[in-house]
């Protein structure tokens, strides 16, 4: 989730008013935002990805003000027309196709506003903008542009000095060393055209959503801003223009339109600031809600969490949404900003009645009793992680690796993929605690996962072993024996087999009903020992349980 | 077992050498049974030893039972004082006697040359002969030993003079019987100084013995330092984390919740589809989610209908009144196979699965995020997700059952705020209170699925939710400071770790 640091000053400046941190620190999480840190003049926030509006400290200031009714209802925000016209071209279309721009006039780009912007820009980047696959911004500084402005493509050859650098690149050359297009050449990948913003004297704006120009650089003297943006989903694209452009407008920015020329569709003005209405039902209100709010109250905590009331009645309300608020989908996500701006610390839990009759899965009860006749032998219970990897289950077993799951792209090849049968981590257990004291008994009853024919299944087995100079098959043969007797089954044998992970003639399949392979018991082969590094007789057995449920349903 | 007879008879045999068992009975003056059961205990200690010798003994005979004399020593008695008699009036006096007897007696007198018989004036006279005779000495202190042992007397304890004596009175009858008989001794045995030892002692291991016996009876029992600490045992456990499981399940069903499962490998339609997660969402990336390399696919079974309200609902909102994500919904990116990323997609199959049906379900199980592993975090771990489904649920029954099940957890203090999550709406943060690190700490998530989850499947009811990754719960109560430590699974942690109840 996106992090922001709010600075004691910076809020006073919005607020206009004094506020300490620790006032602060509890009324920022009513409007969901999470606390990470703190300081004598900071706070560090978490805010979540369905409201990138919170993504800079007026952002912020936007709902804290209404929760705190110092300002209720939705921000008023307008936008005076330009002459400016971006030309898009045909070949775009097919690659990145949309384009978005505004002109904002008259901000003042103090040196900590521009580094919330620019945070504000990359959180966007990364959200909504799927990292800049969906979505990608570029600020300009507008004086610098000659207008009017093309969206087109270039040939990988074309060249310009793209931030960051002070010397021409050709797009070839940013995609393969400049940073940000090692970074992004993915989204291109497979494409031999590549959509750049020109101004009217061919000076490169951007090569979105890789790297700007450095022609239009913003600096600190930077008056006057060109926004692009750029994306594939002409939603997202619109969505992020009114992100941006109201947030700027928090910032001292006058919103002026520009004029979008498609040859494939009609113009677009933009931005175009829409406060959509949705009706919301008053009794689906409280029900959800659970309190029965009077309207009064209803509509108060609307205003208060900055929506609008455009009509209400006794059984609806309209509201009014604000341009930035892109997370509203359905009268439900309004509720919870009745939530928000009622206050969630005034609602109070109360039980709820009794329904329902109380199980627990019979599976789950089988699994536990089987832990409690394995403790009562002396084995002590250790739960494993179900992803692991090749070189434990199979090299380190002496046996071929086949019919496993493997995940795609593990962060880590520890966890490549999953278990098929537990032993093998019961002998890494057992090498873990080398240095404690001997006879060790260790048992895990847990999921395995294999494939068989190309269908993937689940299983839960039991695994037991002993580990220690006395230990070997008499014993383990004798847990099992003593495993089986209390479970009741009596008609089981064993039947040796060939098995490389063991020691040959000391390792056997376990058949209940003289049909039923539950399982494998034996004493482990030396080298498989040595292999886990360890030096000491082990003998184990593994059973499937779910096969030992149902034989146990045949008694 | 008796103490103080024990350590008699030992000292006894410890002193001198064997002795017979009726001796040792009269010695010790106790009933020869209870003797033998003392004597049968000490010999398991070996504390003594038993053997037995074939004797040649010598008895009383009825006759002299019974006379607890012989004849001839009455007879001589008499003659004593008054030297002569005549034979009526001897025979008048000791009338009470056999005839046969005085005659026998008066012969053997006779034939010792103790007595004589002469004839006076046609009257018997029996006259004495020897004032102090050899014979009758001897003859008497031979019976008073043979009356001391009525159980019969070595004839190996007599001098050979008195051995003919005997062979001379075992001709008559009823008088001296010699018969052969075994006689059992007893003599130390090896444990003899120690089991003197033990029972002058305290007790201190109790051995079946001792509890038989009854030899604690009379001791005192040796006092140990109860805060000893001989040695380390390791009692086998569950695993701490499987331990919390079992509570939470407990506490769930106590609160009348049915438990529920689901598989670990999860289609992505499920775990996310039907969850409204759009489909370029980044928590659906290779990234964040493990994706099954192959089978790359699965077999989505739920009806075409579903499926297609799925989309629609995605696409454009469907009949939910949502306006949905936009854009294409891909069945293919549906049907990837792939590590649920939540015990939600449990959830969300019951939902489809009950339908508009009061229910209140719950699971536990792994979750998994591709995730790189420190302290912190876990590629995989124990997540549960509790649902209610009910007509008229809301919030506020959400944040009581949340209140509840924490204050259960031993978390008394529960606070919520506003949060965000794909599919619920409203969504709440939940808070525990943990008073001894005194702070507040984020523990789940919690909201009503929203109606873009819920209507898809059939269900119009709200559907409250709420979920917990549970490893942070084991911190809490451990104090644990690194959560790989919990799957690590070292025996010294285990084996040393405390239950939680």
């Amino acid at each position: 989730m996106p992090v922001l640091t709010l600075y004691k000053y910076r809020v006073e400046e919005l607020l206009g008013r004094e506020i300490d941190v620790d006032t602060l620190e509890n009324w920022l999480p009513w409007l969901a935002l999470d606390i990470e840190d703190k300081g004598s003049d900071y706070i560090k926030i978490e805010y979540n990805p369905n409201r990138p509006d919170f993504g800079t400290p007026p952002g912020i200031l936007r709902g804290l003000k209404g929760i705190m009714g110092i300002e209720k209802g939705p921000p008023k925000y307008s936008v005076k027309e330009s002459d400016i016209e971006v030309f898009v071209d045909e070949s775009v279309k097919l690659i990145r196709p949309y384009i978005l721009c505004a002109l904002v006039k008259g901000v003042k780009l103090r040196e900590d506003y521009l580094e919330e912007i620019i945070e504000f820009q990359e959180d966007l980047h990364i959200g909504i903008g799927r990292n800049r696959r969906k979505m990608a911004i570029g600020l300009h500084d507008a004086d610098k542009v000659i207008f009017p402005v093309r969206y087109t493509t270039v040939e990988e050859t074309f060249s310009f000095i793209p931030l960051e650098y002070d010397s021409e690149l050709s797009i070839k050359e940013i995609l393969d060393i400049h940073p940000k297009g090692k970074k992004y050449s993915y989204i291109y990948s497979g494409v031999d055209k590549y959509p750049i913003i020109l101004d009217s004297e061919n000076k490169v704006l951007s090569f979105p959503p890789i790297i700007n120009g450095i022609y239009t650089q913003l600096t600190p003297d930077t008056r006057n801003i060109f926004i692009d943006v750029t994306g594939v989903d002409l939603k997202i694209v619109m969505q992020t223009m009114n992100l941006l452009t109201t947030t700027l407008a928090e910032y001292g920015g006058e919103i002026f339109s520009t004029k979008i020329i498609y040859p494939w569709m009609s113009p677009i003005i933009s931005p175009k600031y829409v406060y959509n209405h949705i009706r919301v039902s008053i009794p689906y209100i409280k029900s959800i809600l659970g309190l029965d709010l009077d309207l009064r109250s209803i509509l108060d905590s609307i205003e208060k969490a900055r929506l609008g009331v455009a009509s209400y009645d006794d059984n609806e309300v309209e509201v009014v949404i604000p341009p930035y608020r892109v997370d509203i989908m359905h009268p439900v996500d309004v509720i919870e900003d009745v939530m928000i701006g009622y206050g969630l610390w005034k609602i109070k839990p109360i039980k709820p009645p009794v329904i329902g009759m109380g199980r627990l899965d019979e599976n789950a009860n089988f699994k536990n009793n089987l832990s409690l006749i394995m403790i009562g032998q002396g084995f002590q219970e250790v739960i494993n992680p179900v992803l692991t990897n090749k070189e434990e289950q199979f090299n380190k077993m002496n046996i071929p690796a086949e019919n496993y799951i493997e995940v795609e792209s593990p962060k880590s090849l520890l966890y490549s993929m999953l278990r098929k049968w537990l032993i093998p981590r019961l002998l890494t257990n057992l090498y873990r605690s080398k240095d404690e004291e001997y006879p060790q008994r260790i048992f895990e009853i847990g999921e395995v996962v294999y494939r068989e024919e190309g269908v993937v299944r689940e299983e839960m087995h039991l695994a037991a072993v002993v580990a220690g100079i006395k230990e070997d098959y008499t014993i383990i043969k004798s847990v099992l024996d003593g495993f089986m007797e209390a479970l009741g089954i009596n008609n089981y044998r064993i039947v040796e087999t060939k098995h490389p992970s063991f020691i040959p003639g000391r390792v056997g399949k376990i058949l209940v009903n003289n049909v039923n392979d539950v399982g494998l018991i034996g004493e482990i082969h030396p080298s498989v020992i040595l292999n886990f590094q360890l030096s000491v007789p082990i003998a184990a057995f593994e059973l499937n349980i779910d096969k030992l449920y149902k034989a146990k349903e045949h008694i | 077992m008796d103490v103080v007879l024990s350590k008699k008879l030992l000292n006894l045999l410890r002193r001198g050498g064997p002795k017979e068992l009726m001796e040792l009975s009269r010695e010790l003056g106790v009933n020869i049974d209870k003797l033998r059961g003392v004597i049968e205990e000490l010999r398991k200690r070996e504390a003594l030893k038993l053997y037995v010798e074939s004797l040649t003994l010598v008895f009383p005979g009825e006759k002299l039972l019974e006379l607890k004399t012989l004849p001839e020593i009455l007879l001589f008695n008499e003659l004593k004082n008054i030297g002569r008699i005549s034979l009526r009036e001897l025979q008048n006096r000791f009338s009470y006697m056999d005839p046969g007897d005085i005659k026998a007696g008066l012969g053997k007198l006779i034939s010792k040359g103790v007595v004589t018989i002469k004839k006076e004036d046609d009257v018997n006279l029996v006259e004495l002969i020897l004032k102090e005779p050899k014979y009758i000495v001897e003859v008497e202190k031979i019976i008073n030993k043979v009356l001391n042992y009525p159980n019969g007397i070595e004839l190996g304890s007599f001098s050979k003079d008195e051995l003919n004596l005997i062979k001379e009175l075992s001709k008559r009858p009823g008088i001296l019987i010699i018969k052969e008989d075994h006689k059992t001794f007893i003599r130390k045995g090896d444990n003899l100084e120690q089991v003197i030892k033990e029972l002058e002692e305290e007790i201190s291991s109790l051995t079946p013995d001792i509890i038989v016996s009854g030899i604690w009876k009379n001791k005192k029992f040796k006092k140990y330092d109860l805060n000893e600490k001989p040695f380390v045992t390791h009692p086998a456990k569950l695993h701490p984390l499987h331990e919390l499981v079992n509570e939470i399940r407990e506490i769930f069903l106590s609160m009348g919740f049915e438990e529920a499962r689901g598989p670990l490998v999860e289609l992505a339609f499920v775990n996310f589809d039907m969850l409204f997660q759009p489909q370029d969402h980044p928590a659906r990336d290779m990234q964040d989610t493990f994706y099954i390399k192959e089978p790359k696919y699965g077999k989505i079974t739920y009806p075409d209908e579903i499926v297609d309200h799925v989309r629609q609902t995605h696409e454009s909102g469907w009949v939910t009144g949502s306006s949905g994500w936009g854009g294409k919904w891909s069945i293919n990116e549906a049907r990837k196979l792939l590590l649920r990323t939540h015990t939600t997609a449990v959830s969300v199959r019951k939902v489809y699965e009950l339908g508009e049906r009061e229910a209140k379900i719950f699971s536990i199980g792994r979750v998994f995020r591709n995730e790189t592993v420190d302290y912190k975090h876990l590629a995989e771990f124990m997540q549960i997700d509790g649902i209610i489904i009910s007509k008229n649920g809301n919030l506020r029954q959400l944040m009581g059952v949340i209140e509840e099940f924490y204050n259960r957890l031993g978390f008394k203090d529960v606070r919520f705020w506003p949060s965000y999550f794909p599919y619920t709406e409203p969504s709440l943060q939940p808070s525990i209170y943990v008073s001894k690190w005194g702070k507040w700490l984020e523990l789940g998530g919690a909201g009503i699925f929203r109606p873009e989850v819920t209507y898809p499947l059939g269900v119009k009811w709200p559907v409250l939710a709420w979920g917990l990754g549970i490893e942070r719960i084991l911190m809490i109560k451990y104090d644990l400071d690194d959560i790989r430590v919990i799957y690590e699974n070292n025996l010294k942690w285990l084996r040393h770790v405390p239950i939680l109840r």
